[in-house]
C-alpha cells in the first residue's frame, strides 16, 4: 500500500498541497483529477518521493519512503512523466532501455534487453526500436515513456509492491491508444501494482478508475472508493463549470456532460 | 541511430590503429626528422635487445628521441584524451551539445589559478620544495577551474537546467573574470613571468618532459576510469534530471563527482600545457555524427579520438613554422571556433522548434 499521512508541500511562502490523507491500494488503479494548479503533479511526486514533504510522510508498504535506498525504489516504483526532451539523439530502444538502469550494473543483460523490446512490443511500437527519438511525435513519444516505465516494473520484486505513477500519461495520444495504454495499467493493477494516475478527461477518469480523487486549490476536496459516487455539485465544485452526469446506455457507467 | 556492435568494434579498431600510426609518425617528425630504422632501433635499444651505437649522432638523436619527442607526443596524447573526456562529461552533465571547458570558465580559471603561481610562486618558500613544488601549480590550477566552473553552473542553471543563452553569458561573465585576472597579473609581473603568462594562455607542448607526461598520464588514465563508472548514470540523465532520479540516480551527488572529476582532468592538462580550447567540444561532436550516443562507448572514443586530433594538431604547430612552433591553443582555436558557431547555429534553429533547452 501507498499512503500519504497528511502530508503538505510548499516552497518558500507558498503551500502546493495541503495536509493530503490518501490511501492507493494494490489492485486499484487511483485517478487523481482536479483543475490546473490543483496541487495533482505535486501529490504525484511526493508518492514518488521526488522530494520529502514539508510535513507529513508518505509510506509504502508501511515504511517511510525515506528509508529506502534509491536504486531499490527504483526496482519497483516506476514514474512516467508529462514531456521529456532529449539533449542528444537517442534511439528508441536505448530510451526504453533505460526503463531497466535500476537493474544492471554496467552493461545491461540479454534478459534486460529482452524485457526492454517486449515492453516496446506491449506499447505496438516494435518498428520504432532504431527511431531517433526525438523525431517522434508527441503520442509515439508518450507511447516510447510508457514502455519505458513498464520495463522499470515489469517484473514483481521479490517483496514489496510495485508501483505505477502516471501524470497524464495520455495527454497526447488518439482515442484509440488512450484506451490502449489505460488498459494496460489497468491489467498492471490486476497483477497487484499500486496504480496511481493524473487524467484530464473526466470520462477516461470515471471509466478507469477504481478510485477517484478530486483536488482543488492544492486541497483533497474529496476520496471517491467508487467512480460511480460521483455526484454533478462535486464535479461543480471542483471544476466550477455546470457539468451534468448521463449514464452511457451502452456501459452502464457515469458520463459526464457540460451544460450549456 | 544506435551503433551495432560490429559498427563499434570497426570504429574502435580503426581508432587505435589511427593512434598508434599518428604516435610513430609524430615522433619521426618535427624540426629534427627521424628515420623508421632510427625509430626501430631506438625500440630495441629500450627494451634491451640491440646496444646503444656509439656514433655521436646516432646519440643526439637517441637524445632527441627519448628526452623531447617521446615524452611530448604521449603528454599530447593524454591531454587529448583528458580534454575530450571532459568535453564529453560536460556536455553529457549540462545535457548540452556546445558545452567546452574553454567556454564555461574551466579553463580560464585554470589559467588563473596559474598564474598567481606564475607571478607569486617564486615568493613562496614551499613553491620550492621539490615534489610539493610541482604538484602547486596543478593544484592551484584545479582550485581556480573548480571555482570558475561552479560559479558558471550556479549561474547559468534554472531550476536544474541550464539553458544554452544563460549559460553562455554566465560563461563570458567568468571568462572575463578570469581573464581580467590573469591580465592583471602580467600586469605586475616582471617581464619573464609575463612572457611565460602569454605563452601559456596560448598553450604549448614545448616544455613537455617525463615528469609532466607522468602526472597528466595518472590523472588522465584514473580520470577516464572514473568517468566510465559514470557513464551509465550520464545516460539516465539525458532524459532530465527528474527521471534520473526515478530511475534511482542521485542526481546532486553525480553531478557534484562529475564536476569534480571534469575539473580535475581540465586543471592537470591545462597547468602542464596551458590553455587549449575547442578539443573538447569538437571531439564528442564528431563520435555523434559517427552515431556514438551511450556515454561510456562516448567517454572511450573520445580519449581516443581526442589523443589522436591532438597530436596531429602538435605536429603540425612544431612543423608548420620549423624550426618556430606555431602555440598550439591558437591552431585548436582557428579550427575549432568555425565549428563551434556552426553548432551554435543550429541549435538556434532547433530553438525555434522547442528544443532549446533538452
Amino acid at each position: 500500500m501507498l499512503e500519504a499521512n497528511l502530508v503538505s508541500y510548499a516552497i518558500g511562502e507558498k503551500t502546493l498541497l495541503h495536509d493530503a490523507t490518501l490511501a492507493c491500494r494494490p489492485g486499484e488503479v487511483t485517478v487523481l483529477l482536479g483543475p490546473n494548479g490543483a496541487g495533482k503533479t505535486t501529490l504525484l511526486r511526493l508518492l514518488a518521493g521526488l522530494y520529502p514533504p514539508s510535513t507529513g510522510q508518505v509510506l509504502l508498504d508501511g515504511h517511510p519512503l525515506s528509508s529506502f535506498n534509491s536504486t531499490q525504489l527504483a526496482r519497483q516504483r516506476a514514474v512516467m512523466s508529462q514531456q521529456i526532451h532529449l539533449a542528444f539523439p537517442l534511439s528508441v530502444q536505448d530510451v526504453v532501455l533505460m526503463g531497466r538502469y535500476p537493474h544492471f550494473q554496467r552493461s545491461p543483460t540479454r534478459h534486460d534487453q529482452h524485457l526492454a523490446q517486449q515492453a516496446l512490443a506491449d506499447m505496438g511500437m516494435s518498428s520504432f526500436a532504431g527511431r531517433d527519438y526525438s523525431t517522434l511525435s508527441g503520442g509515439e513519444a508518450q507511447k516510447v515513456q510508457m514502455a519505458r516505465v513498464l520495463a522499470q516494473i515489469w517484473e514483481a520484486p521479490a517483496q514489496g509492491s510495485r508501483v505505477l505513477l502516471l501524470d497524464e500519461p495520455v495527454s497526447s495520444l488518439d482515442v484509440q491508444y488512450q484506451h490502449q495504454l489505460l488498459q494496460r495499467a489497468r491489467q498492471l493493477a490486476h497483477e497487484q501494482a499500486i496504480v496511481v494516475a493524473i487524467l484530464h478527461d473526466i470520462n477516461l477518469a470515471v471509466s478507469y478508475a477504481d478510485r477517484l480523487v478530486l483536488l482543488k486549490n492544492g486541497h483533497i476536496h474529496a476520496t471517491l472508493p467508487d467512480p460511480a459516487e460521483l455526484t454533478e455539485p462535486l464535479l461543480r465544485d471542483v471544476f466550477a463549470v455546470d457539468m451534468r452526469l448521463l449514464i452511457n446506455p451502452y456501459t452502464q457507467k457515469p458520463v459526464v456532460v457540460v451544460a450549456g | 541511430m544506435t551503433l551495432s556492435p560490429g559498427r563499434v568494434r570497426l570504429y574502435f579498431s580503426c581508432l587505435t590503429v589511427s593512434l598508434l600510426v599518428v604516435l610513430v609518425l609524430s615522433a619521426r617528425l618535427g624540426a629534427m626528422a627521424l628515420t623508421y630504422p632510427e625509430l626501430g632501433g631506438f625500440l630495441q635499444e629500450a627494451f634491451g635487445v640491440a646496444a646503444p651505437s656509439a656514433d655521436p649522432v646516432a646519440a643526439l638523436h637517441r637524445g632527441v628521441f627519448f628526452e623531447i619527442r617521446l615524452p611530448r607526443v604521449l603528454l599530447c596524447a593524454c591531454v587529448g584524451a583528458a580534454l575530450s573526456m571532459s568535453g564529453t562529461l560536460m556536455q553529457a552533465l549540462f545535457r548540452n551539445p556546445i558545452v567546452e571547458p574553454g567556454l564555461i570558465g574551466t579553463s580560464a580559471g585554470a589559467a588563473l589559478g596559474a598564474a598567481v603561481i606564475f607571478v607569486l610562486g617564486n615568493s613562496l618558500n614551499w613553491a620550492n620544495v621539490p615534489v610539493l613544488g610541482a604538484l602547486v601549480l596543478p593544484a592551484a590550477a584545479f582550485v581556480g577551474a573548480l571555482a570558475a566552473t561552479a560559479l558558471v553552473y550556479r549561474l547559468s542553471a534554472v531550476q536544474g537546467r541550464v539553458t544554452v543563452a544563460s549559460m553562455l553569458l554566465a560563461g563570458i561573465a567568468v571568462n572575463a573574470l578570469a581573464a581580467g585576472g590573469t591580465g592583471f597579473l602580467s600586469y605586475i609581473a616582471r617581464d619573464p613571468q609575463a612572457r611565460s603568462i602569454t605563452f601559456w594562455n596560448l598553450g604549448s607542448f614545448s616544455s613537455a618532459d617525463w615528469p609532466s607526461f607522468y602526472l597528466v598520464g595518472l590523472v588522465t588514465v584514473l580520470g577516464g576510469w572514473a568517468a566510465l563508472r559514470f557513464a551509465k548514470s550520464l545516460n539516465a540523465l539525458q532524459l532530465g534530471e527528474t527521471e534520473a532520479q526515478y530511475l534511482g540516480i542521485n542526481v546532486r551527488r553525480l553531478q557534484t563527482q562529475v564536476l569534480l572529476l571534469n575539473t580535475l582532468l581540465v586543471a592537470v592538462a591545462t597547468a602542464t600545457v596551458g590553455v587549449i580550447g575547442f578539443v573538447g567540444l569538437v571531439v564528442p561532436h564528431l563520435l555523434r555524427l559517427a552515431g556514438f550516443s551511450d556515454n561510456r562507448l562516448l567517454i572511450m572514443g573520445a580519449a581516443l579520438l581526442g589523443a589522436i586530433l591532438m597530436i596531429v594538431s602538435d605536429t603540425v604547430a612544431r612543423t608548420i613554422i620549423a624550426p618556430a612552433e606555431l602555440p598550439i591553443g591558437v591552431l585548436t582555436a582557428f579550427v575549432g571556433a568555425p565549428v563551434f558557431l556552426w553548432l551554435l547555429s543550429r541549435y538556434q534553429q532547433l530553438s525555434s522548434r522547442g528544443g532549446f533547452y533538452a
